[in-house]
């Protein structure tokens, strides 16, 4: 159920937020055994919130809508792991803002999703809390870093949850598990409370089934307002570069259909050249490498054994990277954003593969094979990151049996514009409504009853 | 850089990594500050860093 439906219900007496809850923690405890999506669970904190709801006489946007976060986002009273071991018993004092902008509309948090270690890696397998698995096939991964968040949702257990999102890590489980997520405009969500990844290009978004999800969740968490542009869609710029290439031929032949989907709902699509496309994931990883260093150059040297090896590589890895570096970084994400907005300006949003696969298996060993995957990824999702700009990513098909996704690219702070495109998107298709064999099987079962 | 050279700055910083880690470092390194250095040539000498919020 969506987090449109589900609000509404609750407002109408359909459901009390108990009866809300008590569902999201029948279907977690079905589910998440083969699935791993929660590190925590806040059940009893959980239940209690629910019946002091329904006693509340004041009832907000959210009231008793059941959500999970990811465990880098502090909630008060729960612990915070950031899937690391060095964080195990680290107990938040304070909800983090994004969280207490949630519950203030009257979200209840059911639990804390998993995470690859300290937001550090596109997988989630990891070292410390086990590997998270995509519900549309458990012998593969359901991306990362925010997998968790988007098992959860694809599983249906809770409709929606937040994540968060440097370098991809909103839209990889999106696009991996065929669900719906938004990384806003860099700067528009608050992260006070995130144990951070990297500070000038940290992002908390929603993942959920639906963009109308995404956008009521955006209006709640947002420092400020988007901004809106009324009316129809009328043109989207197509960014062929990302659609050849190193991607699978399954993965560009479906976002080229839903393109096509969007020529047929009166759309114009145009096809552009962005200036130093290419260039980007070297840019954001200059930035990226040593301001994560940085935020953990104390536990590396204390805890380094800590660490699981392919995190610990990445940090010490930004131990090296030269101010100069940096520097250089600095001044090619003015260049390259200039020369972005100047091709982008002329349409409501831009539109290219979130990602250049399927979600692979598990079990890849190889680190030359897996830093090509990783690169691979990076090629569709760090050009966005690098210059702020908003992304949402939305199911447009299958490959291989596997959730194929599609991101609709806007402008910084153009969020809006971005997710009406999206919202039309779901309105001439219905890839978004697709449900993973789990989830199938089990609502089958409550139907059926026992 | 040599995992001697590697190991030595990081013990600057009073970090221990093992050689195994330092070698990973340094293939990543390798790839890595060539195409750094080759965008800083391309770069316009008027580039000046982030532009302000919009």
């Amino acid at each position: 159920m969506t987090v449109v439906e589900l609000a509404r219900r609750l407002r109408d007496g359909e459901l009390s937020p108990i009866e809300a809850v008590t569902a999201a923690f029948d279907r977690i405890q079905a589910l998440d055994e083969a699935l791993n999506a929660f590190i925590s669970v806040r059940e009893e904190e959980a239940l209690q919130e629910a019946e002091a709801a329904a006693r509340a006489p004041k009832r907000g946007p959210l009231w008793g809508v059941p959500l999970a976060v990811k465990d880098v986002l502090d909630v008060a009273g729960s612990v915070t792991t950031a899937g690391s071991r060095i964080l195990a018993g680290n107990v938040a004092g304070q909800d983090s803002e994004a969280v207490a902008r949630l519950r203030r509309a009257g979200a209840i948090v059911v639990g804390k999703t998993n995470t690859h270690e300290f937001a550090y890696g596109p997988t989630t397998t990891s070292a410390h809390y086990g590997r998270a698995c995509n519900p549309w096939a458990l012998d593969r991964v359901c991306g990362g870093s925010s997998g968790g968040s988007g098992a959860a949702v694809a599983a249906g257990l809770v409709p929606a949850t937040l994540g968060t999102d440097t370098a991809g890590s909103i839209r990889i489980p999106s696009a991996f598990c065929g669900v719906t997520g938004l990384r806003p405009s860099t700067g528009l969500v608050p992260t006070r409370g995130m144990v951070p990844l990297s500070w000038s290009v940290d992002t908390i978004g929603p993942m959920a089934t639906t963009a109308d999800d995404c956008a009521l969740l955006l209006d709640l968490l947002a420092a400020r307002k988007s901004r809106p542009e009324p009316g129809d869609v009328i043109s989207v710029g197509v960014v062929e570069r990302l659609f050849d290439g190193a991607i699978e031929p399954g993965v560009a032949a479906a976002a080229r259909t839903a393109v096509e989907a969007l020529g047929e709902a009166g759309v114009r699509t145009t096809s552009i050249v962005l200036p130093h496309l290419d260039r980007a994931p070297v840019v954001q990883q200059a930035l990226q490498f040593p301001e994560a260093t940085s935020i953990h150059l104390e536990w590396l040297r204390t805890r380094l054994g800590d660490y699981g090896a392919d995190v610990r590589g990445r940090l010490l890895a930004g131990l090296f990277v030269p101010a100069t570096a940096y520097v250089t970084a600095l001044r090619a994400r003015g260049v390259i954003a200039a020369g972005f907005r100047v091709v982008a300006e002329p349409f409501d949003c831009l539109v290219a593969p979130t990602l250049p696969s399927v979600a692979p298996e598990f079990g890849r060993s190889d680190p030359l094979e897996e830093n090509l995957f990783r690169q691979g990824l990076l090629r569709c999702t760090a050009p966005w990151s690098l210059v702020g700009w908003p992304v949402v990513s939305v199911p447009c098909g299958f490959a291989n049996g596997l959730p194929v996704g599609l991101s609709l690219i806007g402008r910084r702070f153009h969020d809006a514009d971005a997710l009406r495109v999206a919202a039309l998107f779901q309105r001439v298709t219905d890839w978004h409504l697709r449900q993973p064999p789990p989830a199938q099987e089990e609502s089958a079962a409550r139907i059926d009853g026992p | 850089m040599t995992i001697d050279e590697l190991r030595a700055q990081a013990r600057l910083r009073g970090i221990d990594a093992s050689d195994e880690d330092l070698e990973g470092v340094r293939e990543f390194l390798s790839v890595f500050l060539p195409a750094v250095e080759e965008l800083a040539q391309l770069l316009p000498p008027d580039a000046s860093g982030p532009e302000p919020l919009e």
